[in-house]
Formats: structure tokens, sequence, C-alpha cells
């Protein structure tokens, strides 16, 4: 019990899938995720494993004809029962999100002040001139340097990089108790995504916030998460802790992933791939959704392989990696 | 900034001039507007000191180099047929069309951005659709048409409003305006709606390909992640980035317009510059038609300048450029 008063997201069984009864194309199937209380959890996997979806979900922002089920409990309410005004009020509150491209993410004909300040006044009752200057609060925090005369700057006037700070000041706005970031760093450069990355982790110390890090880069997660879930073709197929998951992977897909590093130990040797491809929505094998680019399949992996959901260490595979010692 | 201003000037300027050797050459090529304006029992001698009188003795060049040096002072020259000055003429018929040209222009907006907006974010609901389908009619049914219909519906067998004229007006600034009374907005109503019928449908197409593009943006994405209710998201973060490509279309309609209610001015005897112009050709009253022209082509520059400067208003982008 224990376990769960520390548990701020909890999903259940997220289904998502497009089409009807007769066509139903399955995009994410079964994903169970937990975080706890300050935890960072990094989702794993190749572009179109259904990372981003699952993040969009939780938000409530699927688009229109995009169906789902399944339960996604958060703050003592399921969100995927709430409507839409309900949401709203959980949205960029307690629960926020950033994305990948921070080109895109602010309106290029509002100003950074006004977009931050809207925010805040989404969620509280107070003036605007009282948000414009909790809003340079926020940039100050983010490590803007004069917020005051940054704060009345358009988009187009801030870097990449400061771009996605002031997306981060934006979520962390009212201190979520969980952060949703779907890629945040990955269109940035090297020495900005790390500088971005330990405010981040500043900010979330200082606050305790959660985050669900969706991401492709093993490096990033294997610096950042506590734990790891390691998605392919819509289903969670590997969960630990960082150091089980990276260390000791199990599952043949996580370890295709890991060997797919370039390292500079072995300088000049043919990176290893993974051969194949993720398979699309509804062309998902029965079964192991793995087998056709999975070279220890047996006949067994026609059934689709069950999980131990009592362990720390989970993954959905009949012939798991050995742990070698 | 002030460069660009002054270079547009200047331009227009030159454009002005060619415009008027052409209307000069091209009127000249047409007739004698004194085979018009003279009876046609009048003998040599009249018809003589008529031609004295209007300058049209002279030759062309010469005629076209008085009106140049009048132009200087000010002077447009006079109606051949009442003798005003053409100027003063056209002052005094522009502000109906103005009016209705500007009744048109807004009333088109009024219409076409909320339908526009709705229609974009709520592309599978049934009013979305029937103004879709719509708003086709409106861009393939000549104006003219729809005024006639308009007529015969709400004048001539319903009887609910009023076919022709401006109705009362109320002396503003000076001018005479209609749209301050009653009976004269009820005169308004008619010729303003069957102009606005085009601009309507363009608008609200714009808007809805506007809204539909934009909420797929990112940018909307995050505003949503942000906790930001559908009404702000609408109302601020889509709509003003949609205003930009509208304010272009509205600043090009609106020259338009006045330059070409012609058809509906006539259609509903609208007393603006559009049934001036036409009876002056017909009898081929160069210094009306010349200066109407003038006007006019002022006119569109300045509606030219003003949206460019709207551009600046509203998208910080070329602000930046422009500085």
């Amino acid at each position: 019990m224990d376990m769960q008063d520390t548990t701020t997201l909890r999903v259940r069984d997220l289904n998502i899938w497009l089409g009807d009864r007769a066509q139903r194309r399955a995009i994410i199937e079964d994903v169970s995720l937990d975080i706890r209380a300050g935890e960072v959890l990094c989702l794993v996997g190749e572009s179109g494993s259904g990372k981003t979806l699952t993040g969009l979900a939780i938000m409530g922002m699927l688009e229109g004809g995009i169906n789902f089920a399944g339960e996604v409990l958060f703050g003592g309410q399921n969100l995927l029962a709430l409507d839409e005004t309900a949401m709203q009020r959980v949205r960029g509150n307690r629960l926020a999100m950033i994305f990948q491209d921070p080109m895109m993410t602010l309106n290029p004909v509002l100003r950074v002040g006004t977009q931050v300040a809207e925010t805040i006044r989404a969620h509280r009752r107070v003036s605007w001139a009282e948000a414009w200057r909790e809003g340079c609060e926020a940039l100050r925090l983010v490590g803007i340097p004069s917020p005051e005369e940054r704060m009345r700057c358009y988009p187009h006037e801030f870097s990449g990089g400061m771009r996605q700070r002031v997306a981060i000041a934006i979520a962390f706005l009212h201190r979520p108790d969980l952060i949703i970031a779907d890629e945040p760093t990955t269109a940035l450069d090297v020495t900005t995504q790390s500088q971005i990355l330990a405010q981040v982790q500043d900010l979330s110390a200082k606050f305790g916030t959660a985050f669900l890090w969706v991401t492709h880069d093993l490096a990033l997660a294997a610096g950042l998460a506590d734990r790891i879930a390691v998605m392919y073709a819509g289903k969670i197929v590997e969960t630990g802790t960082c150091f089980e998951v990276l260390s000791t992977p199990r599952h043949p897909y996580t370890k295709g992933l890991l060997n797919s590093v370039p390292t500079a130990l072995e300088k000049g040797a043919r990176l290893a791939q993974i051969p194949g491809a993720i398979p699309s929505p509804g062309s998902i094998p029965s079964g192991c959704r793995f087998l056709p680019r999975c070279n220890r399949s047996t006949a067994q992996c026609a059934t689709d392989p069950v999980t131990d959901q009592t362990k720390s260490h989970q993954f959905r595979c009949w012939h798991p990696l050995e742990v070698s010692a | 900034m002030t460069q660009a201003v002054i270079l547009r000037i200047l331009q227009s300027i030159g454009v002005i001039l060619v415009m008027t050797v052409i209307v000069f050459i091209g009127l000249h090529a047409i007739g004698n507007p004194v085979d018009v304006l003279i009876p046609s029992d009048a003998d040599q001698i009249e018809r003589a000191r008529a031609v004295e009188a209007l300058g049209l003795d002279k030759p062309l060049w010469q005629q076209y180099f008085y009106f140049l040096q009048g132009i200087l002072h000010g002077d447009l020259g006079r109606s051949f047929v009442s003798g005003e000055p053409a100027l003063e003429l056209i002052m005094k018929r522009l502000p109906a069309t103005l009016e209705l040209a500007i009744s048109a222009v807004v009333l088109a907006l009024l219409i076409g951005v909320p339908l526009g907006l709705m229609a974009g974010i709520y592309p599978k609901s049934l009013a979305s659709r029937l103004s879709v389908g719509l708003s086709v009619l409106g861009f393939s049914v000549p104006a003219f048409w729809i005024a006639i219909m308009m007529i015969i519906v709400f004048a001539v067998n319903l009887g609910w409003l009023p076919s022709s004229g401006r109705g009362d007006t109320v002396r503003v600034l000076g001018v005479e305006w209609s749209f301050l009374t009653l009976d004269g907005l009820r005169h308004l109503l008619l010729p303003a709606l069957s102009l606005s019928i085009y601009k309507m449908s363009l608008v609200f197409r714009l808007v809805r390909a506007g809204a539909i593009e934009i909420s797929r943006a990112e940018y909307i994405r995050f505003a949503r992640a942000k906790g930001l209710g559908r009404r702000r998201i609408v109302m601020v973060h889509v709509l003003k980035n949609i205003l930009i490509p509208v304010i272009t279309i509205v600043g090009l309609e609106l020259g338009g317009t006045i330059a070409f209610a012609v058809v509906t001015e006539t259609i509903f005897a609208w007393p603006g510059t559009g049934s001036l112009i036409i009876k002056s050709i017909s009898v081929l009253d160069r210094p009306v038609i010349v200066a109407y022209l003038i006007v006019i082509a002022l006119l569109f520059v300045t509606i030219n300048l003003l949206t460019d400067l709207a551009y600046l208003i509203l998208d910080p982008r070329i602000r930046e450029k422009m500085a």
C-alpha cells in the first residue's frame, strides 16, 4: 500500500486504435505504467512505436477519430473519464507537457510574456500585471537572462534552446506533479541539450516533479532515467530500473537497441543493426510482435508472451537473454 | 519604412501619369464630345464656339499639357457637360460609394470570419458543410444576378426593403451619410449585401482554410497542453494568425469594390461615383473621367499602404524586417 500512495501516475491497460470494430487497427496495446513521485521514467523506442501517442493520451489530447480505452489514474481521478472542461483544469496545472520542436511550440504572433502569463491566468484568478510579474520569475528560474525584456519579445527573437527554456518554464509554472516530455532535446545541439537537461534535473529535484520522458536516445535515458520502459510497436516489451534494463537487457529488442548505439571502443567496426523495420498499425503480427525481426524465435513465439507483473524487471519474451554474470 | 512609403508614392505618381496619357488618347480615339454635347440642329458657328470653349480646338498634346498644368494648381478641369469642377462632382458622389463599399466589406467580415472559424474548427458539422456549399454559390453566381434576384424577392414580392436610392441622409462632417438613419440603412442593405456576397465567400474560404491549417500547428497543441480554454485558443492563438491573409484580401477587395461598384450602383440607382462615371463615359466627359480615375488610383494606393501597415501591427516577424 505504501507504494500506491507515492504513485503519481498509474496507467492501466491503455489501448489506442483506429477504425471501428470491423477494421480495428491497434496503435497502442495494453500499456501499463507506474510513475512514482519525483521519478523519471524514460519511455524508449523507435519512431512509430507509439511513444508520443501514449503521452498525448495521458494528456487527453488525442485527436478526434482516434479511439482509446483503459485507465489513466492521476491525482485520484481517471483522466480518460474526465470531460474536456475538467481536463483543462488538469492540463498545464498538475500535469504539463513539453514538445519536441521548440521552434514550433510557441505561437509566432504572440509575445513570449503573453504566452507565459496566459497559462497562469488559465489556472488562477490573477491580474495580467500579476501574471506577467510571475512569468518573469518563471523565466528567471530556467536561466533566461534579463527576463523583463525577454517577456516583451516574440518567439522568433529567441534561439531554439531559449525557446525550449520558455516551454519548460511554462510547464513548471504550477509546480506540476508530472511533466510529459516528448523528446524535448532532440532538436537541440549537444551543448544546449546538456544545459537544458541539467536545468530540468535541478528543477525537478527542487519541486519533486516526476517525468515521463519520451526519447529514442538511450544514452540520454542512461543519464536521466530512474526507470526505463522500452516500447515496441505499441507494446511495452521491457521495464525495469535504469540499471536493470541497460546492463542486463532481457528482451532481444532492447539488446538490439543497445547494440545500435555507436561506441568509441570499437572504432571502425560495423554498427549492429536490427534487421527489418517496425510493423505499421494493421500489419502487426499476432503473437510476439518482434518475431519477424528476432533471431531467437521458436514456435512458442506465435503466442503472445506474458510478463511477470510482480517483478521490478519485466520483459515480454519467451526466450529472454540470460543474465550474464 | 519611410523609404518604402516614399517609393510607393513615387510609383503611384508614375502610374497615374501613364494612366492619364492612355485615357487622353483613348477618349480622343473614341470620338468628339462636342458631337454628343451640342444639339443636333446647331450650326457650324455654334459648334466652333463650343469646341473653342472646351479647348478642343488645340492639338491633343497641348490639351494634355494644359491638363498637367492644371493638376499642379490642384485643378482637374471642369466637366464638359455641367461646367462644374470635375473633382467637386466626384467628391460629392464619393461618400455614397465609400459607404456602400465599406458596408459590403464589413458585412463580409462580420459574417465570413465567424462562419469560417466555425467551419474550420468543426469541419464535420452540418452548418459547416452547408456554408461550404453556399460559398461555392457565392463565388460562382455573378453579383448583378444576385442583385436582381434580391430586388425581386425583397423589394417586389415581399416589399420589405426599398430597391433604389439612398433614402434619408444625415449630414456629418459636411458629408451626407445614409447609414446613420433607419431609412438610409434600409436602402443600404440590399446593395451592400449583393456587393458583399462574393467577398463573404472569399473571406469564409480563407478563414476556414487558415483555421484548419493552424489548428494542426504544434503551437496550438502546446496551447492546449497549457490548459487554455477553447475560446482563448480560437479567438487569440488561431485568429491572430489567420488575420494576416484576411487583411490582404480585404485591402485588395475594398479598393476593387470602390472602383467597380458600378454595376451594383446602376442596378440599385445608388447615387455614387459608379453611376456618375457611366454617365460621363457615355457623353465622353473627359475631365470627369480622368479626375475619377485619378481619385480611384489614389484610393488604391492609400488602401494598399494601410494594408502594409496592418501587417506590421499583426506580424512581429515582418515588423523586424522593416525596422
